[in-house]
């Protein structure tokens, strides 16, 4: 199939869908004429949408800064410290159970410590969307390093290869479809958790991110506002996962069969 | 006499490796250093302190020498070419080397590739982990000599499973080994494509300066390769005997020859008695 009859072909079923539920949607709230600070139509969202396209441009601008520097603080994070557990065996056995405690801890529960730590605005809504997305990172780093083939680690010892240069050319690219998994799932998390962390720890006014138009539209019953804006939010998640994928396909792409 | 004969194939291919060895910077050392004789004295090994692996095993392997270890399987082959590469270190006795073995090269059942890298790029990696940096032509060289000049730039996932074998073999010979451990390397492949390498293992590595140790199934592989032939018995291993193999140069008309067949049956005889089977 050429490339854009299968686009068209993989992207049909799904968009029908998409235009059954909202013409449901919209008809629903029609009949049973719900209020619109319960829910909006789709129609009003929309509106919302193309109403002050600046402000909300400008507010996903914001949150995609602070969602993309925390994630890339996960993912350098999550490889090094994946990769110092799998060096240092007793760090491994001592931390690792640690680093659960990242994933237990609600990040709701800890949002408010993060403004206390790193100050309001930007530092801790990159703080928050890290944390939040880093354990996957860590636990996929840790399952790759360990599944790396037991015969090319031996032909690494046989050559006297370093801890440091067996990493760097065997455990390092051997994990890279391990890391990418968990790198995909730590892009849906790093949005969740910039917004979580912009709820409890952003400015509002005219430099508010989504997070704050979330809040301060639910203040004033704009429910039109409120899904406009978890529609961004929600376009930034799958813009990442997309970027993720793609540097996925660009390393993997070559020998790797997920990538083919 | 014999032995005098199988040099006279060599000579062209000899004067390659030793253009390879001049032209690197590594290569000075190299031409120094001259292929070790290995001694196994009273070897012991078992494993988890019980089960009797190898048994006070004596073994001479001489310099330039070409052995074969035959026997069943489990009978303790692997574990002993183990030892002799320093992969595993014996309970008692003691592995002997003429010269401190810098430069042994290991080849196994499984290519054991890297899958991200082409083949070029495997077969320099033992280049690239000793710190040599510009070892293309070195590389080119011995990917000529295994026939994968127009593979260089394919990836593992691309090639044959005799493609594998080979890019394992060049990246075995790229250091231009003085010990080469061979452990069942073609046991995978299909008897056409075995045969082949064994020709070319033949070509590429007897009469050069390198000490072989090679474990294997096959009786006819190890009379086309080895000058001798050890057979094993059972585990805890021991020698039951050895064959001395003087059949001159080794080439594929070898298999087909009276003598080759006699001594093939002849170890197949004392294999057999070896494992306990009435003849």
């Amino acid at each position: 199939m050429k490339g854009g009859l299968r686009v068209w072909y993989v992207s049909w079923p799904p968009l029908l869908v998409v235009c059954l539920l909202l013409f449901l949607w919209e008809l629903g709230v029609t009949l049973f004429s719900i209020p619109p600070y319960m829910l909006p139509t789709p129609w009003q969202v929309g509106q919302a949408l193309v109403d002050q396209p600046g402000r909300l441009l400008s507010a996903t601008g914001r949150t995609a800064i602070a969602m993309l520097l925390g994630f890339i603080c996960s993912a350098v994070g999550g490889v090094v410290l994946g990769s110092c557990l799998t060096l240092v065996p007793l760090a491994r056995r001592g931390v690792y159970p640690l680093t659960l405690i990242l994933q237990m801890v609600p990040l709701v529960a800890i949002a408010p410590m993060l403004v206390v730590w790193f100050g309001w605005g930007i530092p801790s809504v990159i703080a928050a969307a890290c944390i939040v997305s880093i354990f996957p990172v860590i636990a996929s780093t840790l399952d790759g390093l360990q599944s790396v083939d037991p015969g090319l680690k031996e032909l690494f010892r046989i050559y006297g290869a370093g801890k440091m240069r067996t990493w760097w050319m065997l455990g390092f690219p051997a994990s890279l479809p391990s890391i990418f998994t968990g790198l995909r799932i730590a892009a849906g998390l790093a949005v969740i958790g910039a917004i979580v962390g912009e709820f409890v720890g952003s400015y509002g006014g005219d430099h508010a991110p989504l997070g704050s138009v979330i809040t301060s539209a639910l203040k004033q019953t704009r429910t039109d506002v409120v899904f406009a804006a978890i529609i961004l939010a929600a376009a930034l998640g799958f813009a990442l996962f997309g970027i993720v994928n793609l540097l996925g396909w660009l390393f993997l792409r070559r020998w790797h069969s997920s990538a083919r | 006499m014999i032995e005098i004969k199988s040099w006279i194939g060599i000579p062209l291919l000899a004067l390659l490796f030793c253009s390879t060895i001049t032209t690197t910077k590594e290569g000075v050392k190299v031409v120094s250093q001259s292929a070790p004789d290995v001694k196994l004295v009273d070897v012991v090994k078992t494993f988890d302190g019980s089960i009797e692996v190898v048994d006070h095993l004596n073994l001479d392997i001489p310099s330039g020498g070409y052995v074969a270890l035959l026997g069943p399987t489990g009978c303790g082959k692997t574990t002993v070419l183990r030892m002799v590469g320093g992969l595993l270190a014996p309970e008692a006795g003691e592995i002997q080397f003429s010269q401190p073995s810098s430069q042994t090269a290991f080849c196994f059942q499984e290519p054991r590739l890297l899958p991200w890298r082409n083949v070029r790029r495997n077969v320099g990696l033992p280049l690239e982990l000793a710190g040599q940096h510009d070892f293309d032509q070195a590389v080119q060289e011995v990917l000529g000599l295994v026939g994968l000049t127009d593979a260089a730039e394919r990836m593992p996932a691309a090639l044959s499973g005799g493609m594998k074998m080979r890019t394992s073999l060049a990246r075995a010979l790229v250091s231009n080994p003085k010990l080469l451990l061979l452990d069942e390397p073609f046991g995978a492949l299909d008897e056409v494509t075995r045969f082949r390498l064994d020709e070319d293992v033949a070509r590429l590595v007897r009469g050069r300066d390198t000490t072989v140790l090679m474990v294997t199934h096959s009786i006819s592989e190890a009379v086309f390769l080895a000058d001798e032939v050890v057979v094993l018995s059972p585990r805890p291993a021991r020698i039951v005997e050895r064959f001395r193999i003087d059949l001159g140069e080794r080439l594929p008309e070898l298999r087909a020859t009276p003598e080759f067949a006699l001594m093939t049956s002849k170890i197949y005889e004392a294999l057999r008695a070896a494992m306990g089977e009435p003849a």
